[in-house]
């Protein structure tokens, strides 16, 4: 649960601002961010469409589509170096190794519908070197997402796997160069609700027994609720609140905070029904 | 007890069957040998993950496809024997809204041009009608026409766009609306508008729905009668209160225990049981990926 | 289908409304491509050029009263041929009926083909199968072998090269439309138009066809110079019509003349080059324009 992290925050952002061209207007997506993931911790970013939470998890791991930027400025600072001002090779590095990952939404747009899964995981591993290694390690990480199956997973190619699976290997995939911290843009939005319960408690246990620091962005208060730490809540660009998730809940500060959980509560029944702790 | 608006016997839709030297082929069905009543004013929902069947359900009970076999009724009369004005009769009585709202209306179409297209062909209004017909549409469905009349698709927002959808789906005055995961592609506050716009709508005007949605919560708000759909069958049915209070079945308990609540004490409540239970049965808990990996 | 990138982050889009201003959008997108608007200016230049030949053009076509095979000149600043004739004279209106032969054939390829693509596409069925088979006919002939086909049977006047040249060609355009079709039948909003009840015929035109339209204006526009260097072909090989001066023709003429008089071959030549750069490049325009992601515009932030 939360308690006041030690030591310095692993990621942390400052003053992030995004400022995109369109069609001759500027749209301020994210302006003037202050962010901290500490080592362990999970942080959610939880905003509607609009809200630019996308676009500063993209902007923070340095993989923004081909949108023209009008300015991008502020620092976000990975264990001291600022992402941001680094260069192409040095990102390139941190990518590879003890550094950031990050997970996007639809898992099937990011995986390489020609190649089997262990190729495509060969590939994240190339660091390893000997093929040996490479395939050990594949199995292991296949297994750290709840893939148990893997021998016969590494042979299959993406369409052969349900939507779940997909996402768990992409979860594997981001882990393999071992990363300190984790970012994932709605990674369980286009899943199943059972499916999407299994991935959450994947990425918790991963969060817990790794001790790997993750930020999470969605629009889903449930998963924010089951998931995080510390939450941040962003609206048209800013950080409207930030707080750890059992303040949020209890007792928001902000109107905005307080709307999206009324509208979270009037969907949510939240009765927890008898039977639900089973089998 | 009156005439169902919708009845459904044992209906089967397969997909890939033929072969052309003969024999069944790879058949898949994708709904198989259903049964289900939906009554008037009534809230059925379908409930089911993808692969479900539920889809192609809907779109049988909406004409739209024909079923491999089994009959679809309107009233009792089959579908298969409609004549042309007894379809007629049906397309302004059952009315869909779907999935995704950006892709359920016409990419270059306005509002109003979608609207009166619908207006005019039913001959609910007249070109001089049109303009106040159009504006106490949308206004019924939270919209102010001089804003909104004249937009294109993309210039609306998401929840926008939905009401858009509903509508035009409430233009023909239905009795029935087929709503497939009306909710799910919108934010969260948003959801909660549509689903009290849908609330409002269905009791001013004794509205019967069928409702398509994987999520629980929003089943548990608005319906009266649930059925549970697994890989095209129906695995229970039955009243809401009933069947998510009370579930008699594996699945239907499995889709209640993946729930996610926005409330943090709850879920890790949740995760202690879970973790008690686990540990003093050391079962293994099947997961349906596993299962639905050759879908 | 992959979101623009606007669209993943969740940008608001314009707000032009109306219908004129709808079409200036339109416009200024198109010259904000690469080469889009370049295009577009290349053919409504030479358009304008050939359309008011007898204005740009100092004697008619068939004057033949100049000195033959004289070099570029002040007099005739594209020389003279061996007629005698003006070959900036000859070369505009020579452009009439290339382009507008260009521009007629690739319309009925698309009318013909586009009406069996979306039958085929929208019904499916049996109806699809057997109009696909009969495209797929056409489409294994060579377009030569078409074009020389009909021409030697019915003669080459002008409207039975345009047909000879559609007939080439409309099988591409069927296909294209059908694709369209089969992909935007399945959407969501044609449905909902099915299941309030509308026309099929209102389906078809009114929902399907206008979404299909920018595929659909790329390939007429790449159809048209398509029609454009087989009417050239066929003027090279002297079986154009003999009383209208085109392009084709024109090179023909000049292949005689080779070392002698080499600006009776390269103006031409050069001017059904930049007629089908214009089409091409309008394509381009319009595809980049609907597609961003087809174009790296901006430079990526991709460390």
């Amino acid at each position: 649960m939360s308690l006041s992290p030690a030591g310095p925050p692993l990621l942390s952002a400052r003053d992030v601002k995004v400022h995109l061209r369109v069609h001759r207007r500027i749209v301020k997506a994210v302006d003037g961010v202050d962010l901290d993931v500490y080592p362990g911790q999970c942080v959610g970013i939880v905003g509607e469409s609009g809200s630019g939470k996308s676009t500063l998890g993209r902007a923070m791991t340095r993989l923004l589509p081909n949108v023209e930027i009008a300015e991008l400025s502020g620092s976000v600072r990975f264990c001291g170096d600022d992402v941001l001002a680094m260069s192409s090779e040095t990102m390139r590095a941190l990518r590879r190794h003890r550094g950031l990952s990050m997970v996007f939404q639809d898992p099937l747009s990011y995986l390489n519908p020609t190649l089997r899964i262990d190729r495509q995981l060969a590939e994240a591993l190339r660091h390893l070197g000997d093929r040996r290694a490479v395939q050990q390690k594949s199995a292991e990480l296949l297994q750290q997402v709840g893939l148990d199956d893997s021998a016969r997973i590494l042979r299959l190619y993406p369409h052969e796997l349900s939507g779940g699976m997909r996402q768990r290997v992409l979860i594997a995939m981001a882990l393999a160069p071992d990363p300190q911290i984790l970012v994932a843009d709605e990674p369980t939005t286009a899943l199943d609700a059972t499916v999407q319960y299994q991935v959450i408690q994947t990425l918790r246990r991963l969060n817990k027994e790794r001790n790997l620091a993750m930020l999470i962005i969605t629009h889903d208060l449930g998963m924010v609720a089951e998931l995080c730490d510390q939450v941040y809540v962003m609206q048209g660009g800013k950080i409207v609140e930030a707080a750890d998730v059992f303040t949020l809940f209890d007792a928001p500060q902000n109107a905005y905070t307080a709307s999206l959980l009324a509208a979270a509560r009037r969907l949510h029944q939240t009765k927890v029904l008898g039977s639900a702790a089973t089998p | 007890m009156s005439t169902p608006i919708l009845s459904a016997r044992s209906i089967v839709k397969s997909f890939g069957g033929r072969s052309w030297f003969g024999g069944a082929g790879n058949a898949r069905r994708a709904v198989d040998a259903i049964d289900l009543d939906v009554n008037e004013g009534e809230t059925l929902a379908i409930v089911g993950e993808s692969g479900s069947g539920k889809s192609t359900l809907a779109r049988m009970l909406l004409g739209l496809i024909k079923p491999t076999s089994g009959e679809v009724a309107y009233y009792g009369e089959p579908m298969g024997a409609f004549t042309a004005p007894d379809w007629a009769t049906f397309r302004k009585a059952v009315q869909p809204i779907f999935q995704d709202p950006a892709s359920s209306l016409n990419p270059r179409m306005r509002v109003d041009t979608t609207l009166s297209n619908v207006l005019l062909r039913h001959r609910l209004a007249t070109r001089d009608t049109l303009a106040a017909e159009i504006t106490e549409l949308l206004a019924s469905v939270g919209l102010d026409a001089a804003q909104f009349h004249d937009r294109y698709p993309h210039q609306l927002s998401g929840g926008q766009q939905q009401r858009i959808a509903i509508a035009r789906a409430m233009a023909v005055r239905p009795r029935l609306i087929i709503a497939d995961e009306p909710l799910s592609s919108l934010d969260m506050s948003v959801q909660a508008q549509i689903l009290d716009l849908l609330i409002s709508l269905k009791s001013s005007r004794n509205l019967g729905l069928v409702l398509i949605s994987h999520d629980l919560n929003v089943v548990d708000a608005i319906s009266d009668r649930v059925i549970v759909m697994y890989l095209g069958k129906v695995v229970e049915a039955g009243p809401t209160r009933q069947v998510l209070g009370n579930p008699a079945n594996d699945y239907t308990r499995s889709l209640l225990a993946a729930k996610l609540v926005a409330d943090p004490h709850l879920a890790r409540e949740r995760r202690l049981a879970m973790d008690a239970a686990v540990a003093s049965k050391s079962r293994q808990t099947p997961t349906p990926d596993v299962q639905g990996a050759s879908q | 289908m992959p979101a623009e990138p606007s669209v993943l982050l969740s940008v608001p889009q314009s707000l032009s409304r109306s219908r004129t201003s709808a079409s200036l959008d339109l416009l200024r997108r198109l010259f904000r491509t690469r080469f889009g608007g370049i295009g577009l200016i290349i053919l409504v230049v030479i358009s304008a050029l050939s359309a008011f030949a007898p204005w740009f053009a100092s004697n008619g076509p068939m004057d033949l009263g100049s000195p033959a095979l004289q070099p570029p000149s002040w007099q005739h600043p594209l020389g003279t041929d061996s007629l005698g004739r003006d070959v900036r004279s000859v070369l505009l209106y020579a452009g009439r009926s290339s382009l507008t032969i260009g521009f007629c054939a690739a319309a009925m390829a698309f009318l013909i083909g586009g009406t069996i693509g979306a039958m085929a596409g929208y019904f499916r069925g049996a109806v699809a199968a057997v109009l696909l088979r009969v495209t797929d006919l056409f489409h294994t002939l060579p377009a030569i072998i078409i074009v020389l086909f009909s021409v030697s049977l019915m003669g080459s006047s002008f409207w039975l090269q345009v047909a000879a040249v559609a007939l080439a060609i409309w099988p591409i355009e069927a296909r294209i439309v059908y694709g369209q079709f089969i992909t935007l039948s399945e959407r969501e909003f044609v449905l909902a138009a099915r299941a309030v009840g509308l026309s099929t015929f209102h389906i078809i035109f009114r929902e399907i066809l206008p979404n299909a339209l920018p595929t659909v204006i790329v390939q007429v526009s790449l159809d048209a110079s398509t029609a454009i260097l087989i009417e050239a072909g066929l003027g090279f090989l002297g079986l154009s019509d003999p009383t209208m001066p085109s392009w084709g023709e024109m090179l023909n003429r000049g292949q005689e003349f080779l070392e002698l008089a080499w600006w009776m071959s390269v103006f031409p030549g050069m001017a059904i080059c930049i007629a089908v750069l214009g089409f091409n490049l309008f394509a381009d325009g319009v595809t980049e324009m609907f597609n961003p992601r087809a174009s790296a515009v901006a430079p990526k932030l991709e460390g």
